[in-house]
Parts: C-alpha cells; structure tokens; sequence
C-alpha cells in the first residue's frame, strides 16, 4: 500500500506540475489542459476503482 | 426584463426547492449528526451533486466568464487546475470518511483538535473558517443582488435580491439540516448545469452557427484570448498564485471537506467524486465558452464582471433562457450559501460551545445549532449590505487564508511528529500574511499572498512540531486505526 500511495502521489505531482508550466514554457494550452483534465480523471477513476464497501 | 418575470421565475423555483426540503426531511432523526451529517448516509448520486452545487457558486458563470473575458484560455487552465484538485480526495476521501465513522467526528476543526489533542487548535480553525467565510458568503449575496437588479433594470432593488437569497437558505438549511440541503443543491446542480448548456448552445449556435464559429471569429479578431499569457491577464506569476491556493480547496474549505464524511459508503463516496469530476469537466467548458463568446460579440466591455450580464442581453439569447440563466446562477449562489452558513454552525456547536460547555446536552447544542442557521445568514446579509471593500478582500482571501489549515490536515494522517503548537502556529501566522499581503497588495517577489500563506503555514508547522511535543499515543493510535482500515477497504 505504501508503494502505491507514493507511486501515485509522483505521478500526481508530475501531471499537475506539468498543468502549471507547459503551456506556458513549451507550448496548445486549451487541448492540453483539457488532456491533462482528462488524464486527472481517469487516473482518479483507477484509484477508486479498487475500494472495497 | 420585466420585474414580474424574475420574481415568478424565483416563488416558482422556491416552491419546488421547498417540496424537495420536505421530502428529504422525511428521514430525519434528532441528533447533531442528522442535522449536520444526515447520520453519514447519503447515497452517491445525491453527495455528487450536492458536492457541485457547494463547490460551484455565482463564480462560474459570472467570475470565471469573465476571467476568460479579460484574460482568455489561462482561464480553463486556472479552473481545471482547481478540479485536478480533487486528486487530492482520491487520498484524503477514505482517511476523513474513516476517521469520521470510528470517532464520531462532525466537523474537519473537531477532526484536528482531536488528533492533535487541543481545544484552542480546534476552535482557532473554526473562528479562521468563520473569518473568512462569511465574507464569501456575501459576496455571493452580492452576486444575486446585483444580477436581479441588473437584469430588471433597477426594477428589483439590489436590496430586494439579497434578502430573497437570504430567506431561501435559511429556510431549506433551518427546515431540514445537511438532508435538505443535500437534496435541494442537487435540484439546483440539475439547473445549474441544464440551464448553463442550452444558453450556451444558444449562443454558440444562435451567434456563430456553432463551436467552429466561434473558434474562428476569435482566431480572427482575438487570437491572443486563445493563447497564455494572452493578453497579459493571465502571466505565469498570477496563474500560480491563482491556481495553487485552489488546488487545495477540496480540503482547505470546510463545507466541501465536511461532505467527505457524509457519504453512506466508501462506494457512494466514489461516486461521488467521479460524479463530481464529470460535473466539473462540463460546467468548466460552458463557463469559458460563455466567457470566449461574449468577447468575441461584445468586445468593449469595461469589466469582465458585465459579461455575463451583457450577453444575456443580447437579442441573440431568448427572454426565458435570460430567465432560466438568472436562476441557474441564483441556485448556484444560494447552494453554496446554505452549505456554508450549516457548516459554520456546526462548528460553532462542536468547535466552540461544546468544547466551552462540555456538559452541554446534545439537544440544547443541537437548539444552539439551529439558532446560528439564521445568524449567520443574517450576518452575511449585513455584510453584503454594506458593500465594504473588506469583504473583498476577505472574501478573494480566503482561498489563500484556508489554505493554511492543509498541513495540519496532511499531518494528522501522514506525520506522527506533527503537533497542536506547530498547526496553531502556522494557522494563526498564515492566515495573518494571507490578510495582510491582500488587503495591503504586498507581493514579495511578485508572488501573491496564496503563495506566501502556504510556505509560511508548511515551514512553520513543519519547524514548531519539531521543537514541541507530539501527542505520540494518540498520534499512533489515530494512524495506526487509519492505516489498518484502508488496508482493508483496498485504499490507498
């Protein structure tokens, strides 16, 4: 659990990091914000996924 | 607009919002838990919806047009950002929803001052919420009051609209607890999103023939708007310092933290993120198209606050769409009002006159409770009277000021060294820069004062927990449950 916690929390930080600094230094912005909301979401939908009631 | 229209619109709007509040009262028990946490069981579809309707206020349709008006697609970057937010909720979801369950918790305040073993840190987060909230509220009193007046012309008087706002969220609060709130904001996120798509399609269609239009008449005329920084609204500075307090407002504002405990089940709480997601995603797209396609129709404006209003005006929106939109916004205003004016008064019952009267009854905490649904909804509405620059700047503060509650919330799940000193420490310090660096327009570095807040909250507790004492068995007792019980709902 403790692996997944940090393995998600990397990529989290990755994905939002690069929603605050693409746009602006490599970029566009409209789709890639709109992808990045996207790929938030399904990311979200995976960790839910696995809850157990 | 004719005046007898919107206040037709508003009785018939209220009427129905009023038959849902009874019908969702039907299940109510007495106790502080129904009255503020509908006894943790709502089920997904009615948490999903009542998280957007309090999450999404007058802003959207209103603030954030017109943050696409002046500043173009850094817009749709600055609120997706703050939807991403809920990232967050995929972590702290199960940790709040699980610790509520097993130690009865009502309110986030009673939540830290328990873990951390403190009154005084339990009722200084509740007072800094009670600080800066209320000023939200008013602000969205103000929304409502400026819109009905505009909308009719003058015929509504600015005052008129605040006190129906105030008189509907005070009614379905009072009548049925977090139940009839949690009912009557889904109605109202069932508006807010039916009414903003058809007036968005409208437009879109009606003006431009449709989404391809309106692309390449502001590729033509304002292709900077589809750009960052644009036309210089949105430079990079001012989108961190925008974007990074909201990021966090899932756990930094209390009546959004404080849905986390009402789902039923770790299942209806997914749904009620997932659900929430998916709201978000949309009502976030027709907020920037609302806002892109009043600059490409009405280019002059003075302020991007008129753009919503001056669009609705525009032959090109029928009368009872303007209509439907008016209540839309109305409903996502009061919604958001309701469930902060609840969530502050529960704190007041179990931050502040419980932890000040600890022999109290429940049902006489639970009279006190009820007593601070209209006090508080009242004192907003003076507030909003007023129109005092300081609500302002409190009410723009308070997502740079709520953000220093987050590394007290972090470190009751995750640091077992974290302590009372180190949280009240940096609540009190954060919340005094937030303040001042708004109201005095300090930018060290030319950083907003989001920014700020948040170091100085993070080092602070992070440095004052090291050199105080932690309250080390109730610490490992409060993460060593957690930890456990997510191992075995699958959580992370």
């Amino acid at each position: 659990m403790q692996g997944q916690l940090i393995g998600w929390a990397i990529w989290f930080f990755v994905i939002v990091l690069s929603a605050f600094t693409v746009p602006y230094y490599l970029l566009g912005a409209f789709l890639y914000w709109g992808i990045f909301a996207i790929v938030a979401i399904i990311s979200v939908g995976i960790i839910t996924s696995k809850w157990r009631d | 607009m004719k005046a007898s229209y919107i206040y037709a619109a508003i009785v018939i709007y209220f009427i129905i919002g009023t038959i849902v509040a009874l019908y969702a009262k039907r299940g109510m028990v007495n106790g502080i838990s129904d009255f503020f946490l509908a006894n943790r069981t709502i089920g997904g579809f009615v948490s999903a919806l009542t998280y957007s309707a309090t999450t999404y206020s007058a802003f959207m349709l209103v603030g954030l047009a017109g943050l696409t008006y002046i500043g173009g697609v850094g817009a749709w970057g600055f609120e997706l950002i703050y939807l991403s937010g809920l990232v967050l909720v995929a972590f702290f979801g199960p940790r709040f929803w699980l610790a509520g369950k097993k130690y009865n918790y009502i309110t986030p305040s009673e939540m830290l001052g328990d873990r951390y073993q403190s009154k005084a840190l339990q009722i200084i987060t509740a007072v800094a919420s009670i600080l800066f909230l209320i000023p939200y509220s008013a602000v969205q009193l103000i929304g409502i009051g400026a819109l009905m007046s505009g909308m009719s012309n003058g015929a509504i008087p600015f005052m008129a609209g605040l006190l129906i706002a105030t008189f509907v969220a005070i009614v379905w609060a009072y009548m049925g607890g977090m139940r009839a709130v949690a009912w009557t904001d889904s109605l109202q996120a069932l508006v807010m999103i039916t009414v903003s798509t058809l007036s968005v399609l409208f437009v879109v269609y009606g003006a431009f023939g449709g989404f391809g239009g309106l692309f390449e008449a502001l590729e033509a005329k304002f292709p900077k708007w589809l750009t960052v920084p644009g036309p210089g609204f949105f430079n990079h500075k001012a989108f961190v310092a925008l974007a990074l307090p909201w990021f966090f407002f899932c756990l930094s504002n209390p009546q959004v933290s404080q849905r986390l405990f009402i789902p039923k089940s770790l299942g209806a709480m997914r749904t009620m993120v997932m659900g929430f997601l998916a709201f978000g995603l949309v009502y976030t797209f027709i907020s920037i198209i609302w806002g892109l396609s009043a600059r490409a129709l009405i280019p002059n404006l003075k302020s991007g606050d008129l753009a919503t209003p001056s669009l609705l005006a525009l032959d090109v929106v029928p009368v009872g769409i303007s209509l439907l939109v008016m209540v839309g916004i109305t409903a996502a205003a009061i919604s958001t009002i309701n469930s902060i004016i609840l969530s502050l008064s529960s704190m007041v019952t179990q931050d502040i006159v419980k932890q000040l009267s600890p022999s109290m009854e429940e049902n006489k905490l639970l009279s006190v409770g009820k007593i601070f649904v209209p006090i508080f909804a009242i004192v907003a509405l003076i507030f909003a009277s007023l129109k005092l620059g300081l609500i302002a700047v409190l009410s723009v503060a308070s997502s740079a000021g709520l953000l220093v509650i987050v590394p007290a919330i972090i470190g009751a799940f995750f640091w077992k060294r974290g302590t009372a000193a180190g949280a009240i420490t940096s609540i009190l310090v954060g919340g005094i820069i937030a303040f001042w660096f708004q109201f005095g327009g300090v930018k060290p570095l030319g950083w907003g004062p989001g920014i700020w807040s948040g170091i100085v909250s993070a080092s602070l507790f992070i440095i004052v927990s090291l050199l105080t004492a932690a309250p080390r068995e109730k610490a490992e007792e409060f993460i060593s449950y957690v930890n456990s019980a997510l191992k075995e709902k699958n959580a992370i």
